[in-house]
Order: C-alpha cells, then structure tokens, then sequence
C-alpha cells in the first residue's frame, strides 16, 4: 500500500523511478565498507570524492555571498567523517546532505551579517523571540501564530513559508508560483510589514522605507 | 576606502531590506560599515528577528526541510525493510501531511528536482573519478571540476569562434575601406576639404566692400557657420546684385558649397563628396564668370579667389586638367588674395604646365 502510495507521490513529482536516478549507486559499496572498517586510503579517497563532488555542486547551484565552494566542500568532508560509522549508501547520504546544506546557507543569510554583534546581544535577540514564543502563550487568542497566518493572503502564506522555512530565493520562488520575481519580492514586504505590526505594540509603526518599490 | 556615499549606502540598504545580495562592489566594505552605522545594524536586527520567530514558528504548521528532505530521500522499501518502527512511524505522518498540504507537497516536488540535479551533478563526477586510475585521482583534486573542464572546452571553442568572426569581420571591414578609398576623389589629399578654414581670410575679401547682405554673409562664413551662410545665399535676388556682387555672392556660395559637401561619418574617417551638388555649383560659378569677360582685363580678389576655389571644385570632380587651368588663371594676375600662395603650391603638387619653380613664388606675387 505504501508502496503505491510512494509511486502515486513520484509521478506527481516527477521525479526519479526506484531503479535509478537519485538513488543510483554512486561507488562500491566494499569501498564504503573498507572506510568503514578503517582502511585508511580508501577513507582518503571517498574524501577526496566527496570534496570534488561537493564542490561541484556548490560551483554549479552557486552559494549565498560570501560563502565559497572550497569552505562548502570541506564542511562535507568533515560532516561525512564525523558520520562515516552510520552511513549505508553513498548516494543516499550524500545528495539531502548537499542539498540541505545549500539550503541552510540560504536561509542563515543574515545571521552571517551579524558579525557586528557581540556574544551578548546575539544573546539578547535570541531571548527577544524567545519573549514572544511566551507572549504567545498568555495571549493566545491575539497572538496566535496560526491567526496571524490568517492575515496573510495564500499567496503571502506560501511565499513566506518557502522563503523562511526552506531558504529559497526570489528568484526560486518565482518560477516555482509562476510569477515576477519583483511581485514574490513585494508579497515578502508585504507579509514582513503585517508580521512586524502583529509583533510590535501598537505604537511603533513599521518603517515604511522597507518597501519593496523602492528597489 | 572604508565609507560608503550616499548612493552605495541607499543601494545597500535597498539590499538589506528585500534580502538580496550584497552587491559585490560593496562587499569589502559591508563589514567595517555596518559596524559604524546604526541604520544597516537595525534592518539586520529586525530581519534577523523576523526570520528566527517565522522559521521557529512555521516548523511547527509544516514540516521542516530536514524532515521534508528525509521524507523525499527515503523509498517505501527502505520504511518497509530496513528503518525501525519509529521511522516507520514518522515517515507515514510526513506522507499523510504531505498529502494534506498544498504547500508541503510543492516543497517537496522543488526538494525532489533539486536532489535530482544534486544527483546528475554528483555522479557525472562519481563516474569520472571512480571510473579513472590512481595516479589521475592523484591529480583529481588539485585540477579543477569537472563542470569547470567542460566549461573550458566550450570556452576554447567559443575563444576560437570569437577569434574567427572577429578576423572574417576585419577583413571585410578592409575590404570595404579598401573600396571606399578606391571610390574617392584622386585629389583628396590635396584638396584638404578639413583644413580649409574661412577665418583667416581678410575683410576685403569677406564682404566689408560688399553690400550689408553680403557683408553679413561673409561675417556668417567666416564664424563657419557654413549652413546659415547657404540658407541667406539662397534668399539673395540676384537681379538686384552688380557684377562684383554677384561675383562676391557667388565666390561665397562655392566656399561654403565645398565645405558643405565634404563629410566624414566616422570622425575623420570615410570621407566623402557630394559631388553632384560640386558640379551644379561650379557650373554656376562658370556662368558667372563668363558673364563678365573683363574680369580678365581687370581682375579683382575676388575673381581671383573665385578661379581659386573653382580649381578646387575641378579636383573634388577629378578634373585635373581643368583645375591646374584655374590655378594658371590664379597665378598669372598680379593681384594678391588669401588664397595665392596656396594656389602657387597646389599647381606645383599637381605638376600644372607653368607652375613656378619651388622658391619663386615671391616672385610671382
């Protein structure tokens, strides 16, 4: 039953049959094996491997500024390492590894602008969106997360959420809606003015220079 | 140069506030500005907060990308066989959620495209690097990547396309000059059509003896202002003008006729002659000319530097016979104009029949 299920998924993707495509077996598995078992060569060169495919996917699906392929590949490298005892297919580790990666580089942009800040306030934003998780639960009928994704439009609710929960660009989310990339770009202010008025007392307004028009 | 202007400021906040990237002339000096600047840090803050409660916050109405993406990369095989129950468990709400949620399943078809790409990338290198000996692994990761290499090949190709286009392009474009040359007047060079200026020229011989009409066409020519001095010329009735000044009227039109008709399209190259418009002026000069056969017995300046431009309208049509015959008229008078000296030294480049030797031109002055 699942099985079908899977299928019936796959073809509303379009993605890959079971036999092949993303799941294609990458290398020997005796050579997975052997790195496992400590053979230090073999261990060197599934590196090796991993570092070149990394860094050509990274070359290829580019990375936020200022990250760099080199810095990329290596932090695959360390993570395949740190995880060698666990992994039972190449591929299968791999492919989610890249690609989440990428994608969390995407969606912590900002944090690495940060840099300006000290241990201390970084602290103190943490504590800020902390405060509001618990202002949220005293007032639960205003501050409901769900209520304020009832403000926004579907349009607005689904650019969001792939912006923020999946770190896709504009650009991404554009050609994934079928819409300007000015307009995805527009909807994100748009959501980002009402969440901040849902945040804020009502006092301090929004800046309206944020908005999108004038970019 | 740490700070930033006001425009690389606007447009750095501009990039700040709509998430996009830095622009890359700005990056080196992103980070000792921000540190300074209250405005950038605030926008930074404020985002920062935004994305940190929106991400904790959705994670909890959908599910998160790590799960998305375990979800996407698991087969039913593997949740039937190989995971523990638990997985098992979680990986059939994720496919129940999944089939509820719009939003979730577009997620998941974009993670499923960008495994397939990651996919083809990793295993085009896969099969060069397993597929290649050890002493090529050697050299595997120092030499670039395999989508580098190919980008190589196809730029030495294009390189070589550029160069060929670029070459076929320049020998046409030789070609063509080559051609144009061969179209223009054999005299070019002597005429010197650029060099020829009415500044210098007396005010006895522009206009200042001539009625105010003229006098005020002679002013126009001599500020080169070649296309005012034609439209005036045009409006003059000739009827009302005596010999002389039909003769100064006239001598001003051809000036200013040869100037017009000599053009360069691209800055002094490919010049060239309206040389229909020369030879209606110069058979209207000739007319004039000939009306008034005692020019000869008593020749003036102007008739002078009227035989002298007519010699030049003679070589713009290649006339050079006719030309050297004008000069002849030119040097044979006593009489001084703007013009004598240049005409002496063009009828002896031209080689005319009776042109002074080099060095006697004062004494035919």
């Amino acid at each position: 039953m699942a099985k079908k299920a899977w299928h019936s998924i796959r073809k509303r993707m379009g993605g890959e049959s079971e036999s092949g495509g993303v799941h294609k077996q990458l290398c020997d598995k005796t050579l997975l094996l052997q790195a496992q078992n400590g053979n230090e060569q073999t261990r060197e060169r599934l590196c090796e491997f991993i570092f070149l495919a990394a860094h050509n996917y990274a070359r290829t699906r580019h990375l936020p500024r200022p990250h760099r392929a080199k810095d990329f590949a290596q932090e695959v490298v360390i993570e395949f390492l740190s995880q060698l005892d666990e992994i039972k297919d190449l591929g299968h580790w791999l492919y989610p590894v890249l690609v989440g990666r990428r994608a969390a580089m995407y969606r912590n942009s900002d944090s690495k602008f940060l840099d300006f800040l000290d241990e201390t306030e970084l602290e103190k934003i943490k504590a800020k969106s902390e405060q509001i998780d618990i202002a949220e639960i005293d007032y639960a009928a205003h501050l409901d997360f769900s209520l304020f994704l009832t403000q926004l439009s579907k349009v607005q609710n689904f650019i969001v959420s792939l912006y923020y929960l999946d770190g896709l660009r504009s650009s991404d989310i554009a050609v994934m809606l079928n819409i300007k990339s000015s307009t995805v770009r527009m909807h994100l202010m748009r959501a980002k003015k009402k969440l901040y008025n849902f945040l804020n007392p009502p006092g301090e307004a929004y800046n309206d220079e944020t908005e999108p028009s004038r970019a | 140069m740490t700070k930033l202007n006001p425009l690389e400021h606007e447009e750095l906040q501009i990039a700040l506030r709509n998430d996009l990237e830095i622009p890359g002339h700005l990056l080196e000096r992103f980070d000792p500005h921000v540190r300074s600047c209250r405005q950038c840090q605030h926008i930074l803050k404020t985002s920062e907060r935004l994305r940190k409660y929106l991400y904790k916050n959705l994670k909890t109405a959908h599910l998160s990308q790590e799960q998305l993406l375990s979800y996407v990369n698991s087969k039913p095989k593997h949740v039937q066989f190989s995971l523990p129950a638990s997985d098992r468990q979680m990986w059939n709400q994720h496919h129940a959620h999944v089939k509820e949620c719009s939003l979730c399943r577009m997620r998941a078809r974009h993670l499923q495209n960008e495994l397939a790409l990651c996919a083809e990338i990793v295993q085009k290198t896969a099969a060069k690097f397993f597929d290649s000996g050890k002493t090529e692994l050697a050299e595997a990761q120092p030499a670039p990547p395999v989508v580098v290499e190919q980008k190589e090949v196809t730029a030495f190709w294009s390189r070589l396309k550029l160069v060929v286009v670029v070459a076929s392009l320049s020998l046409c474009g030789l070609a063509g000059f080559k051609f144009y040359r061969h179209q223009l007047p054999e005299y070019y060079a002597l005429v010197k059509p650029s060099q020829d200026s009415f500044r210098d020229l007396q005010g006895q011989f522009m206009g200042k003896s001539g009625q105010g009409f003229l006098d005020e066409t002679g002013r126009l020519l001599r500020e080169e202002q070649i296309q005012p001095a034609l439209e005036a010329l045009a409006q003059i009735d000739e009827r009302g003008l005596s010999p002389d000044e039909l003769l100064q009227a006239g001598l001003y039109e051809l000036m200013a006729t040869l100037k017009a008709s000599h053009s360069t399209m691209i800055g002094p190259f490919f010049p060239e002659f309206d040389r229909p418009r020369v030879q209606i002026m110069l058979r209207k000069m000739e007319t004039i000319l000939s009306q008034r056969q005692d020019f000869e017995k008593k020749p003036n300046g102007y008739w002078g530097m009227a035989n002298f431009y007519c010699a030049k309208a003679c070589l713009i049509l290649e006339d050079r016979q006719r030309a050297c015959d004008y000069l002849g008229q030119v040097i044979g008078t006593n009489i001084r104009h703007d013009r004598k000296d240049v005409a002496i030294t063009l009828a002896r480049e031209l080689g005319c029949a009776g042109s002074p030797a080099k060095g006697s031109e004062s004494g035919m002055q």
